[in-house]
């Protein structure tokens, strides 16, 4: 045995020796981005973009729809166009974020990422690391579109400006209006069937509105198998229904250009109430909590659903004809008895963090060039639907996207990388607007009518520090699951409502005032900015 | 012989329970088949619990047309018979070695196998080995870094110690025969149920395999058929969670669909050929397995 464990030390030291001659690879030397002279084979305008062509490594997450990405028509007419070939790097979603973790652990990152999802602590991580470069001289010099919209729009540029006043990604900004509100809808045929023609203004209304497709048989089937209220799941439930009470999130919202936890407060409560009200009387779809979006999807298409929150009628309902969406009108915006005044939660328009060039790169102000092209409304729109779309009049007033196969979305996931994933562009509104697409169109109309008059966003993006930022990590992680366990107990009456003092007490011990102070300060940095 | 009353007893509830057993595993097959070839709304409603429902081909269609799934599958079978012959070609004559009291150091050559057991480099630290190596995009990858697996060594080994009798190991030397011509005459034509049943075991592991290629691939045309497969699998449960703030909730939709409604048939593609190896190994791997392991 004594004799086995000397070999056994000889065959580690062996082992262990090998792994110590390190080596100095990375040294080589990375172009620097501040260069100020022109690089010769850069044109400073129009295209090409560099004279001689150029190769660069590209990360980015291919989105389940995509077809692969260096066969996209986007990228092929892009190479052409730009003289900018790319190696393509695209893991899939489900394993997106493990290879892009790995790419900046081992130092076999790309030299841009683009649709690279990178979260806010990669962008402060690997920004002061210097992995990643900071952008705003090159947005100065070489980027006209991009610099013309932050100069136009300050919160955007505010948004995307890191504690260190360095701009290390560049964003997605989406103002679609469809896009910018998640709407509670009303099953039409059931109003139809029983005659009702007045929507909900109120809770109490709703209530009434909840009790009699309870009751009346709307789906004509003789069973009682509907479900008057449901979602996919709480996150969307909670927008209209919190918002009746005066709140935009169950978190952090401001009011006053002060921040409050709105779990805490005393309308909280009174939604708690209302909910309580709702499961026991069989109102509320007893499911909420477990259902897959897809089990969700099923009782919509058996037609067993009265009022629901999703983006629009026809991805639940059984509607073939997406005109048919217009038979499905929007639940108004409520108000209640402890909140008069109407509200809603506005999404955020901007998703942070899909474009950014590492050190590697020797190209830093090509590669500007490259994607400012994006924030022109012509390559966003190229960037959105290729080529594939015609104009359907001389006016030019509409125009429609034209594809082949059966799914327009299919089609469209094989040309270009838009579908599904965020990329570095502004959305041009102006065009997207004349789509020929019923649907869309539809609501857009009740976005703009009946929402966003009334929307709010709960809280702006902004960068903690790092401190800030470990600090949050653990507060969150133990009040947010709290406030959802206890919002589910309250809901289903497995706690009383009399516990509230309770409930408010214990966030409290959580450090929720630290919690608050923390966004309070990171809301007035982002404030003067 | 008669039976007593307890045996009767005995008799009828091992049935009944090895009945219940077969039913547990029965019944996601069954229901796997089922879904595959039903309307996703009804398998998403509950209406299908075990025959199909509204029974649609379109699942397997979309299947046969996909070309990456073809590649996937090409590539699976060429990684799985590729990688079980190194493995086999590693483990088999290691184990064997290992089983041989004569062998000197063999004590401290097995602790040191064992120790990679319990103590790794770290996904990191592997992923630049590798890199360094030059083995990243390339079917290596797959193969190399797990050229052989230490479990299956031992038990190999301990197959070896239990059935290779040192009386005919003394009896060939005797004969003058060589290590190497004793390895392949004497012991290999006894030893086929370790063979298959580590064949078996490697086999199933390269052909479930998608974690290193997950990590070391980027060239879509060498994929294995479990990248695609979970590309699609788990497309359908991130669209639930995509759906607030991010727009493009069509395409969230339409890749949802297709999620939907070719999921069962490409689990049902992927499984069938090691349901259909599975029984011809399977009278193997009853000996081998019991021989290797229980009595070591």
């Amino acid at each position: 045995m004594r004799k086995s464990i000397i070999v056994f030390a000889c065959f580690s030291l062996l082992l262990l020796s090998a792994c110590s001659r390190s080596d100095n690879r990375n040294n080589e030397p990375s172009a620097s981005a501040s260069e100020k002279q022109t690089p010769s084979n850069l044109n400073l305008t129009g295209f090409p973009i560099t004279t001689e062509k150029i190769t660069l490594d590209l990360m980015g997450e291919k989105a389940p729809i995509h077809g692969p990405w260096d066969q996209m028509y986007f990228f092929q007419e892009m190479e052409k166009k730009t003289n900018i070939h790319f190696e393509f790097d695209t893991p899939a979603r489900e394993s997106y974020k493990e290879r892009k973790n790995l790419a900046f652990a081992s130092g076999e990152y790309p030299d841009l990422f683009f649709g690279g999802q990178l979260d806010t602590a990669d962008e402060i991580n690997y920004g002061q690391q210097g992995i990643l470069i900071p952008l705003e001289d090159l947005i100065e010099e070489y980027a006209p579109n991009l610099k013309k919209f932050l100069e136009e729009n300050p919160d955007v540029k505010r948004s995307i400006t890191t504690t260190d006043g360095h701009i290390y990604a560049l964003p997605n900004v989406n103002t679609v209006p469809r896009d910018l509100v998640m709407k509670p809808w009303i099953n039409g045929e059931w109003l139809a069937n029983l005659n009702i023609s007045t929507l909900p203004a109120t809770t109490d209304d709703l209530l009434e509105l909840l009790r009699a497709f309870r009751d009346g048989d709307p789906n004509q089937n003789g069973e009682k198998d509907e479900i008057p209220l449901s979602a996919p799941s709480m996150t969307n439930l909670r927008k209209p229904l919190l918002a009746a009470f005066g709140l935009l999130s169950n978190s952090i919202e401001v009011k006053d250009d002060k921040i409050v936890f709105s779990p805490i407060e005393s309308n909280y409560q009174q939604y708690l109430k209302y909910m309580n009200v709702l499961f026991n009387e069989k109102l509320l779809d007893s499911e909420l909590f477990s259902q897959t979006t897809q089990q969700f999807t099923a009782k919509g298409k058996s037609d067993r659903i009265g009022v629901f929150v999703h983006a629009a009628p026809h991805l639940v309902l059984d509607i073939s004809d997406p005109a048919d969406n217009a038979k499905h009108p929007a639940l108004p915006v409520l108000t209640s008895e402890v909140n008069s005044e109407k509200v809603y939660p506005l999404n955020s328009s901007i998703t942070r963090g899909t474009f950014a060039i590492t050190k590697k790169n020797k190209y830093p102000e090509a590669t500007m060039r490259w994607v400012d092209y994006f924030y022109s409304p012509e390559g966003s729109n190229f960037a959105m639907v290729g080529d594939s779309w015609q104009w359907k009049d001389a006016d030019q007033t509409q125009w429609e996207f034209v594809y082949e196969g059966d799914n327009k979305e299919e089609y469209r996931g094989k040309i270009v990388p838009d579908p599904g994933l965020p990329l570095p562009l502004v959305r041009d509104n102006d065009f997207l607007s004349k789509e020929y697409n019923l649907s869309g169109a539809y609501l857009n109309k009740v976005t703009e009518e009946q929402f966003l008059p009334y929307a709010q966003t709960a809280f702006p993006l902004v960068y903690f520090t790092e401190e800030e930022q470990d600090r949050l990590n653990v507060l969150n992680a133990d009040i947010t699951t709290y406030v959802e366990q206890m919002e589910a107990k309250f809901i289903f009456g497995q706690t009383p409502i009399s516990e509230w003092d309770n409930y408010v007490a214990t966030i409290q011990k959580m450090g929720v005032d630290d919690m608050i102070s923390i966004y309070q300060a990171a809301y007035d940095r982002w404030k003067s900015e | 012989m008669k039976e007593s009353t307890f045996d009767r007893l005995f008799v009828y509830f091992n049935h009944l329970f090895l009945f219940l057993l077969l039913v547990s595993v029965l019944y996601p097959l069954i229901y796997v088949t089922s879904a595959s070839i039903s309307d996703p709304v009804a398998v998403n409603a509950g209406r299908m619990w075990l025959f199909p429902k509204e029974v649609t081909w379109e699942g397997y269609q979309r299947v046969f047309r996909d070309a990456e799934i073809w590649i996937g599958y090409k590539n699976t079978i060429l990684y799985t018979l590729l990688g079980t012959i190194v493995n086999l070609l590693l483990t088999i004559p290691c184990a064997y070695a290992l089983a041989r009291k004569d062998f000197a150091g063999r004590n401290a050559i097995t602790l040191f196998i064992v120790f990679t057991m319990f103590f790794n480099g770290g996904l990191i630290p592997t992923f630049l080995l590798v890199k360094s190596l030059h083995m990243v995009d390339t079917v290596w990858a797959l193969v190399l870094p797990q050229a052989a697996a230490v479990m299956n060594i031992i038990v190999s080994r301990t197959f070896f110690q239990m059935t290779v009798p040192r009386e005919l190991e003394e009896a060939a030397e005797i004969d003058g025969c060589s290590n190497l011509r004793m390895f392949v005459k004497v012991v290999l034509p006894i030893s086929g149920p370790i063979i298959a049943v580590m064949a078996l075991f490697y086999g199933v592991m390269h052909w479930n395999q998608y974690f290193n290629a997950m990590i070391y691939l980027k060239d879509r045309d060498i994929f294995p058929l479990q990248l695609f497969l979970r590309e699609i699998l788990v497309s359908s449960e991130m669209s639930a969670a995509m759906q607030t703030g991010v727009s493009d909730l069509e395409a969230m939709e339409a890749q949802a669909r297709i999620a939907e409604i070719v999921k069962y048939s490409v689990m049902i593609v992927s499984a069938l050929p090691l349901l259909v190896v599975y029984p011809f190994l399977q009278r193997f791997f009853v000996k081998g397995v019991l021989i290797g392991s229980l009595k070591g």
